[in-house]
């Protein structure tokens, strides 16, 4: 009976971890640095849907596009203002890396100003349970795991059959060669940062109608999307997806077997464990000189 | 180079007029004698700070009063409040309280993480304190460390003796926020259920920052528990009983203090939530006298103001009964005091330094209001 239940809490806190971890992916492995401000991305995502749902009454579904189509142009936004003159600077990854650390708290520190510390909710008729036999779900729950389950494979379609995916490929693979064959990759950059903040979009969405509001959110996100992409091979995105599914059935069979408070340190120690000896991931590939 | 000597004028100047200011300050409150310094350790900005605002507007009206009927033995109280900023800030704040203004005691403070690292100066420098509000248990460990406010563990017995004996519950499962906080609360609620004659089925600590509790809310669940102790933060709080209400556990679920706020019962989750909050009384002819008090005018009077006032005012009743401002006789005296406060009837204290009596109230969510139980 219980076993069936926590597998199903897997399925749903890892469907959020590779919304967020996907976009993390896709993002590093086109531009190559670290961009720990997807968090936010998330975080303004769900602020945004509260604005636009609780305070304007605006329709549901006009709100959801809504969000989308804002998230995806402030992921572009934190491009153009904040990455990008650094990268004409020529500043290495680690310069980026501190950036993104830094825009993280700046736009945390906003969503408090404007939006104050208290937490916040969203009622939602989604959430009326529906009882089998061995486990409990509501129709949310559902949504939130078959939506995620479409969208990566669409993701995964994207990066395969198209051609702005397979310029995205050639980036991610190599950089100079790319540009030598014509292909634009700042065009590239901001495609992944558009693409990777809509699915932080969405995240951003179901977190708000499946848990609560707070500013703080988005660290504690992002850590687990990390992690996530680091267990399935972070230039992988199928990988992330895979890594981050494989970190929330982790996270639940510790809960159950040890304790709640246990959460973290069971997300951290598998972090730490494939850094240690698998740090390319389980899809991730080793590029470089091979022995 | 010009413009160095211009910054460096500029610094002198500011210097100079500073010093002025703080001088024109001390010479309208010292007239026939020195006056007797309070220091206060207070947020007065950060998240905590409409509670530090108000803890002053109340430390003020106590010390207008006491000075408009000739101060203490003819020698006024003069207030220098420091802002902690509800953090470890605290310690360089009582630092300078004690070694900068050489204050004789010190009111505050609001915030137990900042309580923590700075009471401990106060208790090796001898400085008798009066905490407002911080109510970690651990906080009044020390010789010199009193309190106004009901420490946690109270709530943690209240709480045990109300689902014990008024909800007639004898298995409860207690899931509790992993800090001084919450682990003060379960660490007497525990033993005191058991005590009772009670079975604690199942107990379990949530990290802050945790919104997913659908595995922990299975494993309560399959515990058999009769009812569910939950002393968490609204924020996990409001995530907690809305998978609760998810996956149709059907127990009371009995909260802890920090769920009284609008934040958590207006949210469609809380209804028929119990909390149990000590009770702080404000009533409306003091919340008036703070707004007659300069500068607080808008002030949206809170509970922090009467807590502030009656720790002010029992530390000038044990320098009263001291008869000098001796650190070490008026931490014994605070040990006698007793006045009648305006936060709660009677204000004494027992041997650890917090209230000897407090009283709680049981509340219950109903249509997004909180009610008396």
């Amino acid at each position: 009976m219980a076993l069936i239940q926590i597998i199903v809490n897997s399925l749903i806190i890892g469907s959020l971890y590779a919304l967020v971890a996907c976009g993390f992916s896709l993002i590093y492995s086109t531009n190559k640095f670290m961009h720990f401000a997807h968090g936010i991305s998330v975080v303004i995502a769900s602020y945004l849907f509260y604005l636009s749902l609780n305070t304007l009454k605006i329709n549901f579904i006009i709100s959801i596009l809504l969000v989308l189509i804002l998230t995806g142009l402030f992921g572009i936004f934190m491009y153009k203002v904040f990455y990008g003159p650094l990268q004409k600077r020529k500043s290495s990854n680690i310069v980026l890396l501190i950036a993104s650390v830094g825009i993280l708290i700046l736009f945390e520190n906003m969503i408090m100003l404007v939006f104050g510390t208290t937490v916040k909710t969203i009622n939602s008729d989604l959430t009326k349970s529906i009882e089998f036999s061995s486990f409990i779900i509501t129709p949310l729950q559902i949504i939130i795991i078959v939506t995620s389950l479409i969208l990566l494979l669409l993701l995964y379609l994207l990066m395969k059959k198209t051609k702005i995916g397979r310029n995205m490929r050639a980036v991610s693979d190599n950089k100079e060669l790319a540009s030598i064959i014509g292909i634009d990759y700042k065009k590239v950059s901001y495609y992944s940062f558009f693409i990777g903040s809509l699915l932080a979009g969405i995240a951003g969405i179901f977190i708000a109608l499946e848990q609560t509001l707070e500013p703080t959110i988005g660290t504690n996100l992002i850590v687990k999307g990390f992690t996530g992409s680091i267990i399935g091979g972070i230039t992988s995105v199928p990988g992330s997806i895979l890594g981050s599914y494989i970190l929330g059935i982790a996270e639940n069979f510790g809960i159950w077997y040890l304790s709640s408070g246990y959460k973290d340190a069971i997300a951290f120690t598998l972090l730490f464990l494939f850094l240690l000896f698998k740090p390319h991931g389980i899809l991730g590939i080793n590029k470089g000189i091979k022995k | 180079m010009q413009k160095v000597k211009i910054f460096l004028a500029l610094f002198i100047l500011i210097v100079l007029i500073g010093a002025c200011s703080s001088q024109n300050n001390g010479n309208s409150n010292s007239q026939s004698s020195e006056p007797i310094k309070l220091g206060l350790l207070l947020p007065l900005t950060g998240e905590a700070a409409s509670w530090g605002q108000n803890s002053l507007a109340g430390a003020t009206l106590a010390a207008n009063e006491i000075n408009s009927q000739g101060g203490i033995g003819g020698r006024k109280i003069e207030l220098v409040a420091e802002d902690d900023k509800c953090s470890a800030d605290s310690v360089s704040a009582i630092q300078k309280l004690i070694n900068v203004d050489q204050v004789t005691g010190v009111i505050g403070p609001i915030c137990s993480a900042s309580g923590g690292p700075a009471l401990p100066i106060a208790e090796s420098n001898g400085v008798p304190v009066v905490i407002v509000a911080a109510s970690a248990p651990k906080l009044t460990e020390g010789e010199y460390i009193f309190r106004v406010y009901p420490s946690d563990s109270f709530q943690g017995k209240e709480a045990a003796n109300f689902i014990y004996n008024t909800l007639g519950k004898k298995k409860i499962a207690i899931v509790y926020v992993k800090n001084d906080w919450g682990e003060g609360i379960k660490n007497v609620f525990a033993p005191t259920f058991r005590q009772l004659g009670g079975e604690v089925i199942y107990e379990d600590g949530v990290l802050q920052t945790d919104k997913d509790f659908k595995t922990l809310i299975t494993k309560v669940k399959e515990s058999g528990a009769e009812a569910l102790y939950l002393p968490v933060y609204p924020a996990g709080g409001v995530s907690a009983l809305k998978q609760i209400k998810e996956m149709n556990l059907n127990i009371p679920v009995i909260g802890g203090d920090a769920f009284d706020g609008e934040e958590f019962f207006k949210s469609d989750y809380a209804e028929d939530t119990i909390y149990l909050v000590a009770r702080v009384n404000s009533p409306e002819d003091f919340k008036a006298k703070i707004k007659n008090v300069k500068g607080f005018e808008n002030l949206e009077v809170a509970i922090a103001a009467p807590l502030a006032y009656d720790a002010l005012r029992v530390m000038t009743e044990a320098i009263k009964n001291t008869g000098s401002t001796n650190k070490a006789g008026i931490k014994e005296a605070l040990k006698q005091t007793s006045i009648n406060g305006v936060s709660t009837s009677k204000i004494e204290f027992d041997s650890v330094g917090d209230l000897k009596q407090v009283a709680y109230d049981v509340k219950v969510v109903r249509s997004k209001k909180s009610v008396y139980r």
